[in-house]
């Protein structure tokens, strides 16, 4: 057959090769014969070590060269094809161990928010990479109230915010600042021509987008903060991320007593009311504990403002929690915490610019300031809400808090445009001004 | 004269043996690095003796450190669940106590221990002989479930916490903290945790000290109350303690300091009445910032109190000598005297040995709380630790542990 290559056995101590005969099988013939014939096996001829294949000149192949070279070629078809399969393999594990991330990151970030017609012409850095100072919203609701009013667990549609912090991030003096603005502030309605308490403004927008374009505009125009990103998270998703990352160590910064801490979380019944104790002093708060802590209002006199601090302390704990943990492996399970409890404008490499940014800052670089009474609030007490309802109430310090702000921040002075808002106190329950 | 194939084999031993001496002195080199690194460490792994049975799906195990002897047994709290470490040959056994338990607190003769059992919104007094049997309840807070709205809009439970637990010296009644003064019409709607006063065999508990008021007495409430009690050793009465209160300039800013009261042991007080009490520590330091003094604990001889100090961003472990009576507010001279043990980092819980010649305390360290031993030295009126730390527990124990230390 042209081209058909024989070997042929050389003599086992001579060295010599045979001359070819017609008897010698061809590859063809060998390929013809049995596949299985252990009572014909050819005799090893070659005394090379090695094999047959080193033995000298070529000659005709045995059986067992034949099948050698069959298993080579077979071992060469195998390692591809199993690489290919372990990769196959690999990518589909990739795939579902990042899945839960990539649904995530698709459903959860670069969630633009149009700019309402109040923040135009509001000069709002680019990028934190270009050195200069952002500044992120932060946003907390408990979406589990939307959830009993059968909503979606966003924000807007009657979902107050119950924390709202602006985390300042300033390339330049490696600074993180967190500034809490109290829920009960009294402040202008974006577009309308009313006051309302800074959580009820969120509530007042038709949709997640409009809610917190509201909440940002109010932040930016009364408070005088340019806001770069936002953030939101629901309080359900705080449990679960603090839960997959083994708790959280905090230092209870007092004895926390409530009588009515509110139990409507994962319980079904919005009304539901439990007592609370968490003793004062350092200890691992498991998620539920970690929420309960930053979220009980009763607990202490300060009220909201105790509550901002607690919220901010536990803020810099989960930091130094995720900065000193191995979360390559609760990567799926973050993320799928934070499905449907999380809502950004960050981009993927925004966020990784943040988190990189964070975690080059140490820890006494990390300011916490609440815009609490009496420094920064002009009056307080009980009001009569436009509807008749009376509520606890908060008149803004503008003066005060532009001035922390300036110093701490350093916005553009220009972007602050606040109208001022008066109360109508309930009479003996208000202290201070009425007009702000 | 040799032949080809031995020269080959003896050629092949010799680099075979050469081959093992490299490697052998590769493995000394890497066990003398190792050991080396572990020196710079500060502490050898291997002193570390595992626990069986402490490990779980959120925590390690939990080690003893194995040369770490003291006199005595130490009980403290892991995953909520009561611990003895012996100190005579470092073992540590679980107390058959129950979940959900902290505060442990020996009796002055170590026969029993005093603990708080946690349901989901209150908790009792429990109290368990250290030779085994069955822990008793001295107090039943579970209450009924109903709400009261008092006159101030706060809503309160009829179900009562209780925490914190410590012996009278003759082991014959236990100081806790409770808010139990809800329960009386009076004080409807007053949050903070006042000290009371139960037998140790049970019964109707009294109110022993009502919350103080901050700062010179000006303080107001609100900020949670009294914390950390500690008895002082000789005197029966002199209980300190920390107390959170709100400044009386509604600045929102809150003042922990330790106080020190004198406790009426002929009748119980009543709510609201003023108590014979006095700051040992200002609320502010140096440039009038705040500090926070707190977590108090007496020495065996009662003449020093050790606790922990907040102040500029640092954390430290101070002790002070205290006069008999107290020279606290407004002077504050004892405090002048304090001496910092320890300096720069996260410390909790001071407890002095029962020879008074060692300190126990928490700190937060590797993102774990540990017990950690130092030798006390004591010249004159001042006091220093001697030599390093030895670290006791390893794999991390409750922050609230609250940790107990008995001489038997």
């Amino acid at each position: 057959m042209p081209g058909e290559v024989t070997w042929r056995r050389a003599h086992p101590t001579t060295g010599q090769v045979p001359p070819r005969s017609a008897a010698a099988p061809t590859s063809a013939n060998a390929a013809a014969a049995p596949r299985r014939d252990a009572g014909n096996r050819a005799p090893r001829l070659s005394s090379d070590p090695r094999g047959p294949r080193h033995a000298g000149p070529r000659g005709p192949l045995t059986r067992r060269e034949r099948l050698l070279r069959r298993n080579r070629l077979l071992v060469w078809l195998f390692i591809p094809t199993a690489v290919i399969t372990v990769l196959a393999a690999l990518a589909g594990g990739l795939v579902s161990y990042f899945s839960p991330l990539l649904t995530l990151l698709e459903t959860s970030t670069g969630h633009q928010v149009a700019r309402s017609s109040q923040e135009n012409g509001i000069n709002v850095p680019t990028d934190l990479s270009n050195g200069q100072r952002v500044n992120v919203l932060l946003l907390g609701s408990d979406n589990d109230t939307q959830k009993f009013a059968g909503g979606n667990g966003l924000p807007g549609n009657g979902v107050l915010t119950q924390t709202i912090i602006v985390v300042s991030l300033d390339p330049a003096s490696k600074t993180i600042d967190l500034i809490s603005i109290p829920r009960d502030s009294w402040v202008n309605m974006p577009g309308a021509n009313e006051c309302l308490k800074l959580d009820e403004i969120a509530g007042q927008g038709n949709s997640p987008d409009q809610a917190i374009q509201f909440e940002r505009t109010v932040v930016e125009r009364d408070y005088g903060i340019p806001i770069w990103r936002y953030a939101w998270v629901g309080l359900e998703g705080f449990v679960k991320v603090i839960n997959t990352l083994g708790g959280v160590d905090v230092d209870v910064l007092h004895p926390i007593l409530d009588d009515s801490y509110p139990n409507d979380v994962g319980n079904g019944d919005q009304y539901s009311y439990k007592t609370l104790y968490i003793p004062a002093g350092p200890q691992h708060l498991d998620g539920e504990t970690a929420l309960e802590y930053v979220r009980s209002r009763h607990s202490d006199q300060a009220g909201d403002f105790g509550r901002s601090q607690r919220q901010q302390s536990v803020l810099l704990a989960l930091e130094k929690k995720a900065s000193n943990s191995n979360l390559a492996d609760k990567i799926p399970d973050l993320a799928n915490d934070l499905q449907g409890n999380v809502l950004t404008d960050m981009t993927v490499p925004e966020l990784t610019q943040v988190a990189n940014f964070a975690k080059g800052v140490p820890h006494q670089n990390m300011k916490q300031i609440v815009l609490q009474p009496p420094t920064y609030s002009a009056g307080q007490g009980t009001i009569y809400r436009p509807d008749g309802e009376q509520t606890y109430a908060l008149l803004p310090n503008w003066q005060a808090i532009n001035q922390t702000i300036q110093a701490t921040i350093h916005p553009d002075p220009s972007i602050d445009q606040n109208q001022p808002c008066s109360v109508n106190p309930v009479p003996g329950d208000w202290s201070g001004d009425t007009t702000g | 004269m040799q032949t080809q194939p031995n020269i080959a084999r003896r050629a092949h031993q010799t680099h075979q043996t050469g081959a093992l001496r490299r490697l052998g002195l590769w493995l000394v080199l890497g066990v003398a690095v190792a050991l080396t690194l572990q020196g710079c460490n500060g502490s050898d792994s291997n002193q570390f003796r595992t626990v069986p049975g402490t490990a779980s799906t959120t925590a390690s195990p939990l080690a003893v450190n194995s040369t770490g002897h003291f006199q005595g047994h130490i009980a403290f709290v892991r995953n909520h669940q009561l611990y003895i470490l012996n100190g005579k040959d470092d073992t540590i056994s679980a107390v058959p106590a129950g979940t959900n338990v902290q505060d442990p607190a020996y009796s002055p003769d170590g026969s029993r221990l005093a603990y708080v059992r946690r349901g989901a919104s209150w908790s009792d007094l429990m109290v368990l002989a250290t030779k085994g049997g069955k822990p008793i309840a001295l107090t039943h807070n579970q209450g009924t479930g109903q709400q009261t709205t008092c006159p101030n809009g706060i809503t309160e439970s009829d179900a009562v916490w209780a925490a914190n637990p410590i012996w009278t010296p003759d082991g014959s009644a236990l100081y806790y903290l409770s808010d139990a003064q809800k329960l009386a019409k009076t004080s409807c709607g007053f949050t903070d945790l006042a000290v009371w006063k139960m037998a140790a065999r049970g019964g109707q508990p009294t109110l022993a000290l009502w919350p103080a008021r901050g700062e010179d007495n000006t303080g107001l409430p609100g900020a949670g109350g009294d914390a950390n009690l500690s008895l002082r050793p000789g005197s029966a009465n002199q209980l300190a303690y920390t107390h959170y209160a709100y400044d009386a300039t509604q600045t929102n800013q809150r003042l922990v300091q330790l106080y020190l009261a004198t406790l009426d042991q002929t009748q119980p007080t009543t709510p609201g009445q003023p108590q014979e009490e006095t700051a040992l520590t200002p609320a502010t330091g140096d440039n009038n910032s705040l500090q926070q003094t707190l977590e108090p604990s007496w020495s065996p001889d009662g003449h020093f109190l050790a606790y922990v100090m907040r102040a500029n961003g640092t954390v430290s472990l101070v002790v002070t000598r205290v006069s008999d009576p107290a020279m606290g507010a407004p002077n504050f001279r004892d405090y002048m005297t304090a001496t910092t043990v320890l300096l720069s980092g996260a410390y909790s819980y001071p407890v002095w040995s029962p020879d008074g010649k060692s300190l126990l305390y928490m700190q937060f360290k590797n993102n774990e709380y540990d017990l950690y031993l130092s030798p006390v030295t004591v010249t004159g009126t001042t006091i220093s630790l001697q030599g390093n730390p030895i670290q006791l527990t390893q794999g991390g124990i409750d922050g609230d542990s609250r940790p107990s230390w008995t001489a038997v």
